[in-house]
């Protein structure tokens, strides 16, 4: 339209193109802004890092540079020929040839007024000479004889005093009086057009001779010019007209072809970029939902999906086969996940079992690295809660104790050969502080990856040993009882009977000796009585029956039992009665034991003294005997416990045994150690029963 | 509120800016230069007839002279409008009066040619004699009204008519010296007894 009213003025009135125009500079403002927003938007999308929308601005320069380039070049080609056609519009010939048409009309108009002026003074000489009655004859002669269209004699009055026109019923129209005035001298002449006709009209004075009677009268002569001449001179000036108007508005013509160029150029641009937008969104948008999509899977999320529009071109298909994708590894994590969650039960369920498995189980690489461990293993080298995973196993054991050295070089001997072997096992006697543990190591070695592990195996087997040797102890004391008692009474007696029988038959000397000897028989026998009956107390199977026992009665009745000798027993009463669930007699034989033990122990003491405590610590109940006598030698009291141990230089070495019998068949513990000082202390663990009616 | 108003705005951007880019262009319009002025503009009713009297002088810039030189024509237009008063309301036209005159040079003739609000077609050798014919408009027939029609109110308003320009001239913006006119000129109407 902006174009088009450039060359119809009735098309488009100038204040239709000026609004027309702003709008098209408002249309190009709103998509000024409307880019502007789109490009905002866009920047703060790839700030916010939003996925997409780096490949939506790409494609955005892409799709508007594929319009401006061609646009531009095409703009300025437009620009350039337009300047040239306008200019071209404009030649010098033309223009010297139009002036030069004017000129020549110009100068044809002044020839005929020059001709005109002639015969105007012809005829004013004429009439100058003319009688005035015959003034109108001679008028009308001459402007037939010069073909003349309208000849007028006026006086100063403006009076007309003659008149010949070739147009009779035409009336003639009163000159101006400043025409006539310039003529007072000399000859003025007026080119008009007059109803497209161009009309000479003249005005000279008339001269007479007769001069009293025409003083100040003045001719006036119209000519029309031929209209032949007239059209011809009009279509030069017309055609004149239009071209210099034409050069005229050049400038402006430039302009306006340029500025509606322009703002054609501008709107094609802008709405090629606004376009851009919108297409680079729809085109980027399934590419970006997949790059969103890839990046929450990316994260674990693989139950995203992508909305599928029905499209069946690439990007649909590709939609498709993400979905796809998507679904198939949801599934696998979902196996996998339950796979891991099934090994993760299975590995708590090992955990578990190690944790709860008495023995210590450690896992070692070929560079006795410890990969695994329980806490039994911990327990049994030692190591309580050390943080010894990835630690090398001798340094751990090394640094802790120096006991395990032999451990330490038989699990050595075996991982230096990187041999895989299966079921070593070997026994090691480990002396700590106060006793002797037993432990075994088993060795077995995995492949794992290919990596050789191997895992160890450690029980301590003290208890095991010991129960077993007890167990050994009592049938050797049952059968040594069994064999020895027997023929011990009928010794007796055959003994007895020999004295008897022989004694009156004997001298003095031989009865003497006779008596000793039977003597002797019998106190042996005797003393191998008690030696049996210790033993057989030891070897009997355990038959105890349990009581309540108010224990502060129990060793005020042992203590009581002990006052005819000559060492002082103190006694610390507890606050309150404390009960144990146990047999009396044999708790009572523990008690004796014990002080009997203590007693001996302060022999060539001064100031013996026995101090027996009960103390009261959560479900148990400590029973303490302290004795400042000669202790026992570290030799001893590893294995004070085992039958046939003992410092004494008298007894069977049975005592402790059947007392740590007792204290096992009462469900409790007894440890002995050296005091710092003097004396040894007894410790004894027993369960305390703390509601007295149950 | 703001929420409100922000929404709005973001919804109608488009036609916000073309309501205040028309407003703009209105008020530019109005605050044209007015190089023609009308002097001792006198209304009177003589029986039912109105008749126009007023002096105007034409300042042509000298742009103007040299349009006038290369073949541009001239036409001014004269709008006379007479309206009666209505208080509260719009004013109701009564009368409308267009005329128009024309100055042109003639590059055959090398004369101003002047066709004044009669018609009549009058040649000068100068553009000062030209516009010196056109200065005085006397006894401008305007119309006719009710005799008993009292406080009339006469406006007059004299222009270029740019649609008689080149068309390169009449929408080159950037040009605003063809925006050519006078003050709306109002009088109330004397009546002759």
């Amino acid at each position: 339209m902006l174009a088009k009213s450039l060359g119809n003025t009735d098309l488009l009135s100038t204040e239709t193109f000026r609004l027309l125009f702003i709008f098209n500079i408002l249309f190009i403002a709103a998509l000024v802004l409307l880019i502007a927003i789109q490009i905002f938007r866009l920047l703060n999308s790839i700030k916010k890092e939003i996925v997409g929308s780096k490949l939506t601005l790409r494609l955005v320069i892409s799709f508007a540079l594929m319009v401006i380039i061609p646009v531009s070049i095409v703009y300025l080609v437009s620009v350039n020929f337009l300047t040239k056609s306008i200019n071209s519009w404009f030649d010098v010939k033309v223009e010297s040839a139009l002036e030069g048409g004017l000129s020549l009309g110009q100068k044809t108009l002044n020839i005929l007024m020059r001709d005109i002026e002639l015969k105007g003074r012809s005829i004013a000489y004429t009439i100058g000479n003319t009688a005035t009655n015959e003034q109108g004859m001679v008028l009308r002669d001459m402007r037939e004889k010069f073909n003349l269209e309208e000849v007028v004699i006026y006086d100063n009055q403006l009076n007309i005093l003659a008149l010949s026109s070739a147009n009779d019923s035409q009336i003639p129209v009163i000159p101006k009086y400043e025409d006539i005035e310039r003529s007072t001298n000399e000859f003025y002449g007026v080119i008009e057009e007059v109803n497209e006709r161009i009309l000479l009209r003249a005005y000279l004075p008339i001269i007479s001779n007769q001069e009293i009677e025409l003083r100040n009268t003045f001719l006036e002569i119209k000519q029309l010019i031929p209209s032949e001449i007239t059209n011809l001179a009009l279509s030069v000036e017309s055609v004149y007209d239009d071209y210099k108007r034409l050069a005229y508005s050049r400038k402006s013509l430039n302009i306006i072809y340029t500025l509606t160029l322009t703002l054609v150029l501008m709107l094609a641009i802008l709405s090629a970029v606004s376009i851009s937008f919108v297409i680079s969104r729809r085109f980027s948008e399934p590419l970006s939902q997949l790059a969103a999509a890839t990046k929450e899977i990316s994260k674990g999320n693989f139950k995203k999906t992508i909305p599928e529009q029905g499209k069946k071109d690439e990007l649909g298909l590709l939609v498709t086969s993400f979905n796809s994708m998507t679904k198939q590894l949801d599934s696998a994590t979902q196996n996998a996940e339950n796979n891991q969650h099934r090994l993760e039960l299975s590995r708590m369920f090992l955990d578990t079992i190690l944790t709860n498995l008495s023995s210590g189980v450690i896992v070692i690489d070929q560079g006795m690295r410890i990969r695994l461990h329980n806490p039994a293993g911990l327990k049994t080298l030692q190591l309580g809660r050390a943080k010894v995973i990835n630690k090398i196993l001798g340094e751990v054991l090394s640094k802790n104790n120096k006991i395990y050295k032999p451990i330490v070089d038989y699990i050595y001997s075996h991982v230096k050969g990187k041999n895989t072997i299966k079921g070593f096992s070997q026994e090691f006697k480990i002396k700590t502080n106060d006793k002797e543990k037993i432990i075994r190591v088993q060795m077995n070695s995995i492949k794992q990856d290919g990596d050789l592990n191997y895992i160890l195996l450690f029980d301590d087997i003290t208890e095991v040993t010991e129960g077993q040797r007890h167990q050994a102890w009592s049938e050797v004391a049952r059968r040594l009882a069994h064999e020895i008692k027997n023929p011990l009474t009928p010794i007796q007696l055959s003994a007895e009977r020999v004295e008897h029988k022989l004694k009156n038959k004997l001298n003095k000397v031989d009865k003497n000796i006779l008596s000793k000897a039977t003597h002797t028989i019998i106190n042996q026998v005797n003393a191998l009585k008690i030696m049996v009956n210790e033993f057989s107390d030891y070897a009997r199977p355990a038959k105890i029956e349990k009581t309540l026992i108010n224990i502060d009665l129990l060793i005020n009745d042992v203590k009581d039992l002990y006052e005819a000798v000559d060492i002082e027993i103190n006694y610390e009463q507890p606050q309150k009665n404390l009960f144990v669930h146990g047999d009396e007699n044999k708790l009572r034989q523990v008690l004796v034991n014990l002080i009997d033990n203590a007693k001996d122990a302060m022999n060539n003491v001064n100031n013996p003294l026995i101090n027996l405590r009960i103390e009261e610590h959560k479900n148990e109940l400590y029973l303490i005997v302290k004795d400042n006598g000669t202790g026992v030698s570290k030799d001893v009291i590893s294995n004070i416990f085992e039958p046939y141990v003992t410092s004494k230089s008298h007894g069977t070495g049975l005592g402790l045994a059947i007392v740590l019998k007792i204290i096992d068949e009462h469900n409790g513990t007894i440890s002995i150690k050296n005091n710092k000082g003097v004396g040894t202390t007894v410790l004894i663990k027993l369960p305390l029963i703390k509601n007295e009616k149950s | 509120m703001m929420g409100c108003i922000m929404k709005f705005l973001k919804k109608n951007s488009i036609v916000i800016i073309f309501l205040v880019g028309s407003v703009f262009y209105s008020l530019s319009s109005i605050a044209a230069v007015k190089n023609i002025i009308v002097n001792n503009l006198s209304i009177t009713q003589d029986g039912k007839d109105i008749f126009v009297d007023f002096d105007q002088e034409l300042y042509l810039t000298s742009k103007m002279i040299d349009g006038l030189k290369n073949g541009i024509v001239l036409v001014f237009d004269i709008n006379f409008i007479l309206t009666r008063d209505i208080p509260y309301w719009f004013d109701d036209i009564i009368l409308v009066k267009k005329s128009r005159y024309k100055i042109k040079y003639r590059n055959l003739l090398e004369k101003f040619e002047v066709i004044d609000i009669n018609g009549e077609k009058v040649f000068f050798k100068d553009l000062q004699a030209a516009l010196k014919h056109l200065k005085t408009i006397k006894k401008w027939y305007a119309g006719n009204v009710n005799e008993k029609e009292k406080n009339l109110l006469a406006s007059l308003r004299i222009q270029l008519n740019k649609n008689h320009l080149p068309k390169p001239l009449q929408i080159n913006i950037k040009d605003k010296i063809w925006d050519f006119q006078s003050k709306e000129i109002t009088r109330y109407i004397e009546v002759n007894n």
